[in-house]
C-alpha cells in the first residue's frame, strides 16, 4: 500500500496550482502568498494522519491555508494594514484600473479594508468560484450567514473602490487611511 | 423606478444578466439619480476589477517537485512551534494550577495557624529525683507557670523531660536558670516553638474551616 506521506502529495497535485494561486491572492502579494502556501503545506503534511476522510481534502486543505493565513495576519499586529508606499501610491493614482497589472493593486488595496476571514470567504467566493455549498462545507457556517458576510465583504469593498476611483479622477494622493472617513471620500461617499 | 430596484439592477447589470428593456429603465433612472449613478460606476467597476483579477496568468510558480523538496527539508531541520506551544501551555497550565491549589489553600486555613502559639523546652540530664517525683510540678507552680505541663519522656541515668505550652521564650529561660540551680549536671535544654496545635493537622484544620464558612 501506498505510504500516508506519498498520498499526500498525490492529492495535492490536482489542486497544486490553485492552491498555490488562492495563496498569492489572498496575500495580495506572490512571494508573501509563496510563504503563506508553504507554510500551509508543512502544517498539512504534518496534520494529514489526521485527516479521515480523502475525499475531503480539497475543503481540508483549503481550511488549513485559510487558517494559516488567519493566523499570519493575526500574529502581527503591526501587519494588519496592508502599508502601500509611497511610491507605489503614487503609480496607482491615475492607474487604469482594468489594465493589466494594475487590476490587482486595487483589488488588494479595496481588500485592505476587510478582516482577514472576510477576505478569505471574498477569495474564495469571487475570484476562485466557490459556490456557497462549498463554502459552507469549508467554514461549518449556514449558508445564509456566509451570504450575508459576502454581502458585507463585497459593500465594503465597493465604497473603497469608489474612493479610490474618485481619488484617481481627481489625480490626489490617496490618504494612508483606508476607511471611509478620508479627505478625498468625505465629500463624495455617503452613509447607507 | 425606485432607487431600491435600481441598485438590485445594477447588480444584474454587473453579472451580465440584465435584460435591454430594463436597461433602458436604468439608464433613464441612471441620468435622474447621482446617488445611483456613482453606486453603479463602483459595482460595475469592482465587478471589471475582479473579473480581470480572475483572469490573470498563474505566473511564476514553483513546481510541485521543488515545493515537496523544499516543505520536506524544513520538516527535517526546523524545530515546531506547534509543539513548542504546545509544551509551553502545558507547563504553564501545570503552573496555573499549581498556583491556585496554593491560593485555595493559603485562603483555607486561618492565618494563626501559622503563628507561634506556645514554646515547648525539651531538657535532657535531669536527675531522676527532680523528674520522676512531683517536686518538678510544684517548681513550675511556684514559678508562676500554672498552664505549663510536664512529660518525661524516658529515664535511663538522668531523664528526658518535657516542658510544654509555655507562653513566652522568657518563661523557658526562667524553668531553666530553675532547674540549673538545681541540678546542674549536664543538663542540656532546648527551647522549640510550636506553630500549630499539635492536635490538628493541616487537612483537618482546612476541612474545619472550610464547614465553617459553609455554616
Amino acid at each position: 500500500m501506498e505510504p500516508k506521506k506519498d498520498r499526500f502529495w498525490k492529492l495535492l497535485e490536482p489542486e497544486y496550482v490553485r492552491a498555490n494561486m488562492f495563496c498569492r491572492r489572498l496575500a495580495g502579494d506572490a512571494t508573501q502568498g509563496d510563504d503563506v502556501f508553504e507554510d500551509a503545506l508543512i502544517i498539512a503534511y504534518r496534520k494529514f494522519h489526521q485527516l479521515r476522510d480523502e475525499m475531503a481534502f480539497r475543503s481540508w486543505l483549503y481550511r488549513v491555508m485559510a487558517n494559516t493565513y488567519t493566523s499570519s495576519v493575526r500574529s502581527s499586529w503591526f501587519r494588519r494594514r496592508v502599508d502601500l508606499t509611497p511610491e507605489i501610491e503614487q503609480t496607482l493614482v491615475g492607474d487604469d484600473p482594468l489594465g493589466r497589472h494594475t487590476a490587482g493593486r486595487w483589488l488588494k488595496r479595496a481588500m485592505a479594508v476587510l478582516s482577514p476571514q472576510q477576505r478569505v470567504l471574498i477569495t474564495l467566493h469571487e475570484l476562485e468560484g466557490w459556490t456557497l455549498t462549498e463554502l459552507s462545507e469549508l467554514t461549518g457556517k449556514p449558508e445564509s450567514a456566509l451570504k450575508s458576510r459576502l454581502f458585507r465583504a463585497r459593500n465594503r469593498m465597493r465604497k473603497a473602490i469608489e474612493k479610490y476611483s474618485v481619488c484617481a479622477t481627481e489625480n490626489r494622493p490617496l490618504s494612508d487611511k483606508t476607511d471611509e472617513e478620508t479627505e478625498c471620500s468625505a465629500a463624495r461617499l455617503e452613509p447607507e | 423606478m425606485q432607487c431600491r430596484e435600481a441598485r438590485a439592477r445594477i447588480k444584474q447589470l454587473s453579472n451580465g444578466s440584465l435584460d435591454p428593456v430594463a436597461d433602458a429603465d436604468l439608464k433613464r433612472h441612471l441620468n435622474e439619480c447621482p446617488d445611483c449613478a456613482r453606486f453603479c460606476e463602483s459595482t460595475v467597476l469592482m465587478s471589471r476589477v475582479l473579473e480581470s483579477v480572475r483572469r490573470e496568468q498563474t505566473g511564476d510558480m514553483m513546481p510541485l517537485s521543488e515545493r515537496r523538496r523544499r516543505v520536506m527539508e524544513r520538516i527535517r531541520t526546523h524545530r515546531w512551534p506547534n509543539s513548542q506551544r504546545h509544551w509551553s501551555w502545558t507547563g504553564q497550565s501545570v503552573v496555573a494550577a499549581v498556583t491556585t491549589a496554593v491560593v485555595l489553600l493559603l485562603l483555607l486555613v486561618p492565618f494563626n495557624y501559622y503563628r507561634i502559639v506556645s514554646y515547648n523546652l525539651s531538657l535532657a540530664g535531669v536527675s531522676q529525683d527532680l523528674a520522676e517525683n512531683e517536686s518538678f510540678c510544684d517548681l513550675l507552680y511556684n514559678l508562676g507557670l500554672h498552664d505549663a505541663n510536664v512529660d518525661v519522656l524516658g529515664c535511663d541515668s538522668t531523664c528526658k523531660v518535657l516542658v510544654l505550652d509555655l507562653k513566652t521564650r522568657e518563661e523557658a529561660h526562667l524553668v531553666y536558670s530553675a532547674i540549673q540551680q538545681i541540678d546542674d549536671d549536664d543538663l542540656m535544654a532546648q527551647i522549640v516553638p510550636v506553630k500549630s496545635p499539635a492536635s490538628s493537622s493541616l487537612l483537618e484544620r482546612a476541612n474545619e474551616t472550610l464547614r465553617v464558612a459553609l455554616n
